[in-house]
This record gives C-alpha cells, structure tokens and sequence, in this order.
C-alpha cells in the first residue's frame, strides 16, 4: 500500500516530530555540548595565555624601568666622581703652582736681597777706598799729611756732589 | 476511453501547461533581483557575502509561486484529480 | 522477448509513477489510524547516520594539538553559531541546536535520494511537521515577550479588520514554508525520473536493450536538482525559521544585544 504523493499523513507526522526532538536532543548533547565545551575551554587558555603574556610585559617593563633609573643614576655618580676628581686635581694642580710661585718669588727675593746687600758692602768698601784713596792722592799732591780725620767729612761731600754711584 | 474522460484528460493538460505560466513572474523577479545584487556587489564588494546570502533567500522566496505552479502542473499530469 | 531476459535493475525505468511513501505497517490507536511509512524508517537512518557522524567528529577532543575530525566538528559548530548570531542576534544563540537539526536533518533527508531511496523531504507529512514546529517557536516567541493578551491583540493591528487577513498570514507562514521545500524537492524528484524514464525509452527506441543512455546523462542534472537545490533548500528553511522567529520577538533586540 502506498500512500497519495501530496498526502498529508498524521503517523509521519507524529514519527518525525518525535524523531525531529530526538535529532535536537542527540545533537545538543553529542555535538554541541563537547564542541563548545572544548571552545571555551580554549578560549580561557587563550585568555589566560594573553593574561600572561601581558604580566611579562608588565614586569618587563617594570624591570627596564627600573635598569633605566639605575643606569642613569649610575651615570650621573660616575659624571659627579669625575666632575669632583677634575675639580680636586684642578685645585691640586692650583695649588702646587701657587706654592712653585711663591717659592720661586721668595727665591728670587732673597736672591734680590743678597745681591743688594752684595751691593752695598761693595759699594761701601768702595766708598772707603776711594776715601782713602782720595786721601793718599791728596797727601801725595799736598806733600803733607792731611788729618784724615778732618778731612773725610770733605770727602765724602764730594762724593756725594760728583754723584750718587748707586 | 470515453469522450467525458478524454475531455478531463485534455483539460488536466491544458490547464498544467496554463499553471506554468506562473513560471514567468519568478523569472523576471529572479532575474531583477540578481541584477541588482550585482549592482549592489560592484558598489560594494566588501559586502558580497551578505548581498549573496539575502540574494539567495530572496530568490528562494520569489520562486515559491513558481513552484505552487509546478506542483500544480505535475498533479494534474500525474494524479489526474478529476478522472 | 529480450527484455523479460535481463535482471529488472537492467531494464531501467521503464514505468513512471509518482506516488507517496509505502506503508510499511500501520496500527490503530484511540481510533485513529497510525501509519508507519518508509519515509519514517529512512528518517532513522539518516539520524543513524547524523549521530554517528557527531560521536565520530567529537570523540577524543582535545583543547591543544587537534585531530582532523576535532577541526572538523568545530567548523561545523562555529559556522552554525555564527551564521545565528549574525542573522538573529546574540541573543538567540541557544537556538542553535534547533537550528542545525533541522539544517542536516534537510541535508541528509534529500541527500539520500541519490542512494536511490525516496528523499525524506519529498514527503509533505514531514516538512509539515518541521514546518509546525517552526510555527509553534514563532507563536511561543511572541506569548513570552508579549504574554498572551499581547499575542491575540497582535492580530487586531494595526486595525481590527485586518484580523483574517493575519489570521491568514499567521497560517500561510508555515504552509509556504512546507510547501515550498516540498515543491522543489519532489518536483526536483519527478524531473529526475521523468528524465531516466525518457533517457530509457529513447535507449528502447535505438534498439538498445540496456538503457546505456541514462549512465552518465543524468548525473549533470542531478546536480542542480538533486545537489544544489537540496542545499538550497534546507538552508533558506533555516533562514525563514530563524528569520521569522527572531522577528517575533521584540523589535529593539539589536540595540540591547549590540549594548
């Protein structure tokens, strides 16, 4: 027996609702469920795996902030050490040439000093033998002795009037 | 074969070539709306995918009375309703 | 005669009829006369064939390092889900089941024509059925976001006089949803017997007594008809059912899915 082609037949229907509901429930739950178990598992691995990544890149970050600080801090030392040790050289070497040239001032001084005592002895000695001198002459010119005593205040005035030798 | 019958038989035929008619209007409406999803993908070509799909359903809806037509057209060759 | 001597798979098609399912048996309950049809038994097979696909895709998933089966399987589950949210919104999601049973339940139910059995959806009874049940999703959709004063005065807007004009349209939803699968599937059907049944009797003409003819020929048709139209079907029934129901609830369902 067959049924018409444009037949409208009430067990199919009612066989293929219950087999329609069959296929929904079976599908949900051999399909859907484990698939979209699976899903979303990986989906939180996923998060989680960004979720580290973005740690990392956190206390990376934090740690190259960190290294940046205290690189340029230690820069800034070592800048503050070679400014400090130009700075005690400089005064050093400022030092060491002002002594050099306050001895070499006193050097010279004394050498000034020595010289024009040298000088004034041997000027005095000088003046003392031209005196004499001066005397001798005269003696001999005059042919009588001339009280040295009375006559070196003369002397001297002439030597003082010829003109200073200094 | 009776006269009666043969004049159903012959009408049953006539009148599924009449109901094919109703081939026509899908045709032209398919054909419009295709034209225009063609338009629509030359304008944006971006969104092809979505102008294909509605296209599809589109078509698929318009062609409904042609197929009302058909099935009308094969009942009365093949299951001669009157006879 | 040469004919009566082949085997009658041989012979081809040489008569043509269209008709609905065998019945297989039929019992009487409360009265009423329940038929189990073979569109009923090939139903079982195609969800024989369906669950054991799905155990087969999702055994052994696994979260790293997948198999072929598990790519697979989450294909199939994305492409569904998505094709749901991006036509009913976000917030229609736990149709989805629903919606890919009765998606591979079209597929599958046409796609075993080309085994040579009838095509589970060239029989009305069924898409009917599928059909309904749309109808009764779309009637319940709008009872829970309208209650049920909402839903009766649905068919007095926007006038009162249109009432059987919506009561009308409330009913040739699921007919033309039905009817329109049916039509391509079964007409789909007939042509391609029509066709084997020609291809026989020109092969009878030239004096051929295996209809050599229809080897081959039909294939390039069954395409369209078989192939294509089968997809084409069962996916426009999905898009009308999610379309129609997502359009029974309320209007403003983008603007809260999309906030």
């Amino acid at each position: 027996m067959k049924l018409g082609f444009f037949s409208i037949d009430l067990g199919t229907i009612l066989f293929s609702w219950i087999n329609l509901m069959i296929l929904f429930f079976a599908l949900k739950h051999f399909l859907f469920k484990p698939v979209q178990k699976i899903l979303s598992e990986r989906q939180a691995a996923v998060d989680r795996t960004l979720q580290d990544a973005e740690d990392a890149r956190t206390r990376a970050e934090a740690a190259e902030t960190e290294y940046t600080e205290k690189l340029a801090k230690a820069k800034e030392e070592s800048a503050e050490m070679l400014r400090s040790a130009t700075r005690k050289a400089q005064q050093r070497s400022d030092e060491i040439v002002a002594g050099a040239k306050a001895e070499a001032a006193g050097i010279l001084q004394q050498n000034r000093e020595e010289l024009e005592r040298e000088k004034r002895r041997a000027e005095s000695q000088l003046r003392s033998d031209v005196s004499e001198l001066a005397v001798l002459v005269a003696e001999k010119v005059v042919g009588r002795e001339i009280n040295q005593n009375d006559h070196a205040r003369l002397i001297d005035e002439f030597i003082d009037s010829v003109g200073d030798v200094q | 074969m009776d006269m009666g019958e043969a004049i159903i038989l012959a009408g049953s035929a006539i009148g599924a070539g009449l109901a094919m008619i109703a081939g026509i209007g899908p045709g032209i409406g398919e054909g419009y709306a295709v034209g225009k999803a063609c338009e629509a993908i030359a304008r944006q070509p971006e969104a092809s995918g979505a102008v294909t799909r509605t296209m599809f359903v589109g078509c698929a809806v318009a062609e409904s009375t042609g197929i009302y037509g058909l099935i009308i057209a094969l009942l009365l060759i093949f299951l001669k309703p009157f006879t | 005669m040469a004919i009566m001597a082949l085997p009658a798979f041989l012979q081809g098609s040489t008569e043509l009829s269209v008709t609905g399912p065998k019945v297989v048996t039929s019992f009487r309950i409360f009265g009423l006369t329940i038929n189990l049809t073979e569109t009923v038994l090939l139903e079982w097979i195609v969800m024989a064939v369906i669950i054991g696909l799905s155990i087969f895709l999702t055994r052994g998933l696994k979260v790293k390092a997948v198999s072929k089966r598990q790519v697979i399987a989450e294909m199939a589950v994305e492409a569904i889900t998505n094709l749901v949210s991006d036509t009913m919104g976000k917030r229609w999601l736990a149709f989805t089941p629903y919606i890919a049973t009765v998606f591979c339940f079209s597929i599958f139910g046409s796609l075993i024509s080309l085994l040579g059995f009838r095509a589970v959806t060239s029989d009305f009874s069924v898409l009917l059925t599928w059909a309904l049940m749309t109808f009764i999703l779309i009637t319940a959709t709008k009872i829970r976001f309208g209650g049920v004063g909402g839903y009766l005065k649905g068919f007095a807007e926007p006038i009162p006089v249109m009432l059987p004009i919506n009561i009308l349209s409330e009913i040739a939803t699921p007919t033309a949803m039905a009817l329109r699968h049916f039509g391509n599937i079964a007409g789909g059907s007939i042509i391609m017997g029509l066709i084997y049944f020609g291809l026989t009797g020109l092969s009878h003409m030239l004096h051929l007594q295996v209809p050599v003819l229809t080897i081959g020929i039909p294939a390039v048709l069954s395409l369209y008809f078989d192939l294509f139209s089968d997809f084409m079907q069962a996916f426009i029934f999905i898009m009308l059912t999610m379309v129609f129901i997502s359009n029974a609830g309320p209007a403003d369902d983008e603007a809260t899915s999309a906030a």
